[in-house]
């Protein structure tokens, strides 16, 4: 993972980790902080986050885009990281309407 | 711990709001350095030296933030906020989702203030880093009056 075009592509495998995962398209897991346990199946009524799982795909998709991604023409790159996480954002913002 | 926590978090997303900020100012609205006054010493600071900056505070503070998540999600949001003050919530899952996009963004950002030709990358990269902080930082304050850790 070298330059700046890694810089973007990074940004764009993290992205799409993120949004693949918070969009139910990658297995993610339960971490239930009140009984300080990480399962794969739910538990009844029991708070748990999902979110650490969405980061941790976030962190693994920025590492292969940056490996894999800087092979692609930079002025591409540079675009697409600013449409691609503006676009992902409204998505999952629209997602959340349910609680207004 | 968590009110230390808690204190640190509100410290670091502070210093993160006032440095993309002043960032952000700078690079819209550049002013030649050395001019009197205080808003042409705010615009003519050098807009680069703060983009490492903000990348370590955004990490600190995103990092902090999640470890306080573990206890909010039961104490405050299963206890109350879900039931009582759903919107409360939505807002904080909204703040959860614009942390994440804006951790994925710093790479791309870093790189946006190392390339001279990425002028127009940049200003966009900053301007939705500074959008996403200036949100989170209200909805932060927000959801913690309405109900804290």
């Amino acid at each position: 993972m070298r330059g700046k075009p890694a810089g973007f592509a990074a940004t764009l495998g993290a992205v799409a980790g993120y949004a693949l995962a918070t969009l139910g398209l990658l297995p993610r897991p339960y971490f239930y902080p009140h009984l300080g346990q990480v399962s794969w199946t739910a538990v009844g009524d029991e708070p748990a986050i999902r979110w650490y799982g969405s980061i941790a795909y976030l962190l693994l998709g920025g590492v292969l885009g940056g490996l894999l991604g800087s092979r692609l023409p930079e002025p591409a790159l540079r675009r697409l990281a600013v449409v691609v996480p503006a676009v992902t954002l409204l998505v999952l913002v629209w997602m959340e309407r349910r609680w207004f | 711990m968590n009110l230390v926590l808690l204190l640190i978090h509100g410290i670091s997303a502070a210093l993160l709001w006032g440095a993309v900020t002043h960032q952000a100012v700078a690079l819209w609205w550049p002013a030649p350095r050395g001019g009197p006054g205080f808003w042409r010493s705010l615009r003519g600071v050098h807009a680069e030296r703060y983009a490492r900056a903000v990348a370590v505070l955004f990490v600190v503070t995103l990092g902090l933030g999640a470890i306080l998540y573990a206890p909010f999600r039961v104490l405050v949001r299963a206890a109350y906020l879900d039931a009582h003050v759903p919107w409360a919530t939505g807002l904080f899952e909204i703040k959860e989702h614009a942390a994440a996009i804006g951790l994925a963004v710093l790479p791309a950002y870093l790189a946006a203030w190392k390339e001279p030709q990425a002028l127009r990358t940049r200003r966009a990269l900053t301007t939705m880093l500074t959008l996403i902080v200036w949100f989170n930082y209200l909805v932060g304050h927000v959801v913690n009056d309405v109900k804290g850790l």
